[in-house]
């Protein structure tokens, strides 16, 4: 304590930098993409997809600033669409109305048929600074993993409540069984299956 | 050994700048704050496993940290509670404060404070489960992080320390 | 550089551990220089007698706050794959009081009770007995109030969200209101004289 003037030096560039910080503004949720490089670095780190039972969760938790996006053409979602899902086809969502209905704040998750068209939007979308995952599989998967609970989870914390809960988005997809999407294909993926690894789990 | 005078403790501004750079490197390179009591339940989950297995995987609370034969003891807080025994150990031998005692005032038995503090602890196990964390998981780095309801914890804790502060007072006066 | 390291690939899984172990060391080391193994030093927060506890957390909280959110300014820290305390309004509260008394009674927290039981307190084992005595009581008990628990549910929430303000200008109040709490718990502390010095 005999060093007074030690702290209050700290105090002063604390303050200093807070101020400065205060005058910057909202800041964006996501690190911009700044080389190429680094689009195969977040896919290779699984950044850009969550798994099936992941977003099943975050319906389930009723996540807020959540929302499911789904790209396929419109008679294709009224077929069959994921619960809370709202449809944007892709054409849509890749000009400017479609883009307005997007929300900087929010996380977006992409749903297509087989997570194809939803990656390519996930490109753009994230490179304008937009957070958004693609649902790993699509469409065919939800269906194979949590309708069908075929669940291989690469996230051991959400299988047993999903489990659970199946019956709750059984009775929200009731109508597929007349109306099945087709079949998954065998996923030729040579990326490691994975998805996004859901964040750390809390401290303490 | 215990002749050797045990040197000052550091100035808080200089331990809490060491403490605020540690939790900061924490976010920057595993995306997470600091915690203790998660290790902690981890720890008594995987024990109790060992004697209930099948109850453990199906009960509705602690079975999703064996979903799919998950085993709870692999999680980086878990090396992060190792971690500060030894770094506890290290700085307390270093500075001569390493000795078996029992932290208490005058007016309170031994045994009076073991009492104390296992109930204290248990009060303590219980709140951070609720709270889902405890002063480093929660008002540490929450409050870092700028979280609103770590924010609200924080006060509240101050709020109920200082509120049972007055009803305990002999055991550290 | 993007941050956190870990979410972008940059650590295999030995490494991750090892990571953790070493900020682990840190975070023990510098609890135990502040004093925080010594229950008595602790406590004397809530006597008005040692302002310790305030200072150093509050140290801690403004340094690395001013950090990771100029690192989230900068555009090199990735708020979406970081861990954010999500906000359960009630259970927080609740938790907390709770917390508060048992912290008060028991006179450590489990962090600081790691360096205590390293440091040979023995009223700290029974400390950490407690706790996971508590961890088994909620863990078992926890389906009878699950709903409650979930209430006040807001998702990761942030403080300056809330108010509707820029992050940098919650910072700097916190760093403010940091800088005044100290002055005042210096002077209570010189009026009281009791600061524990080892």
């Amino acid at each position: 304590m005999k060093s007074n003037w030690l702290p209050k030096l700290g105090a002063a560039v604390l303050i200093l930098f807070a101020g400065v910080l205060a005058l910057m503004g909202n800041p964006t949720y996501l690190t911009p993409v700044q080389s190429v490089s680094e689009w195969g670095d977040m896919v290779t780190a699984g950044m850009d997809r969550v798994s099936p039972l992941t977003v099943s969760e975050w319906i389930v938790e009723d996540v807020p600033g959540m929302r499911i996006i789904d790209v396929r053409p419109q008679e294709l979602f009224a077929r069959f669409a994921l619960p809370e899902s709202e449809n944007i086809p892709f054409d849509q969502l890749m000009g400017k109305a479609g883009l307005s209905q997007l929300s900087k704040h929010g996380k977006h998750v992409l749903v297509c048929k087989d997570g194809v068209r939803a990656s390519q939007a996930w490109v753009v979308l994230r490179g304008m600074g937009y957070e958004c995952y693609v649902l790993d599989g699509g469409a065919n998967a939800w269906v194979d993993q949590i309708l069908e609970g075929n669940a291989v989870d690469e996230n051991p914390d959400l299988a047993l409540k999903v489990h659970a809960l199946r019956e709750e988005f059984l009775g929200d997809g009731a109508a597929i069984g007349s109306a099945p999407p087709p079949p998954p294909a065998p996923a030729p993926v040579s990326i490691p299956a994975g998805g996004m690894k859901k964040k750390k789990s809390g401290g303490c | 050994m215990r002749k050797i005078e045990s040197k000052p403790y550091w100035s808080p501004y200089a331990a809490g700048l060491g403490l605020g750079i540690v939790l900061l490197l924490s976010y920057m390179l595993m995306g997470t704050g600091l915690g203790a009591s998660g290790a902690f339940a981890r720890g008594l989950y995987s024990v109790m496993h060992l004697f209930a297995p099948e109850n453990m995987e199906a009960h509705s609370y602690m079975g999703k940290y064996f979903a799919n034969g998950a085993n709870p003891l692999n999680n980086s807080l878990v090396f992060v509670v190792i971690g500060v025994f030894a770094g506890g150990l290290i700085s307390g031998v270093l500075s001569g404060r390493f000795k078996k005692t029992v932290e208490k005032g005058p007016n309170i038995r031994t045994s009076g404070r073991f009492i104390m503090a296992f109930a204290g602890g248990t009060l303590m196990g219980f709140a951070a489960r609720l709270a889902r964390g405890c002063t480093s998981g929660q008002a540490l780095s929450g409050g870092a992080t700028l979280a609103l309801g770590s924010w609200a914890f924080m006060f509240a804790v101050f709020a109920g320390g200082f509120a049972a502060a007055y009803f305990v007072r002999r055991q550290w006066q | 550089m993007r941050f956190p390291i870990e979410a972008f690939g940059g650590f295999s899984a030995g490494t991750g551990m090892l990571v953790a172990l070493l900020i682990g060391v840190g975070f023990g080391f510098f609890l135990e220089r502040a004093g925080f193994g010594s229950a008595r030093k602790l406590t004397a927060q809530f006597y008005l007698k040692d302002f310790a506890v305030l200072k150093v957390m509050f140290t801690a909280i403004v340094v690395a706050s001013v950090g990771f959110w100029w690192l989230v300014a900068l555009g090199m820290l990735d708020l979406s794959v970081t861990f954010i305390n999500p906000t359960y309004l009630v259970s927080q509260i609740a938790g907390g009081l709770i917390l508060g008394i048992g912290f008060a009674i028991g006179g450590y927290c489990p962090g600081t009770s790691c360096v205590a039981v390293a440091t040979g307190k023995l009223d700290a084992l029974w400390y950490v007995g407690g706790v996971v005595f508590g961890i088994f009581v909620y863990s078992l008990t926890e389906p009878l109030f699950d709903g409650f628990t979930k209430l006040g549910s807001m998702g990761e929430a942030y403080v300056w969200d809330w108010l509707g303000v820029a992050p940098g200008v919650v910072v700097l109040a916190a760093v403010l209101m940091a800088v005044g709490a100290f002055s005042l718990g210096t002077w209570v502390e010189r009026r009281s004289g009791n600061v524990l010095k080892n």
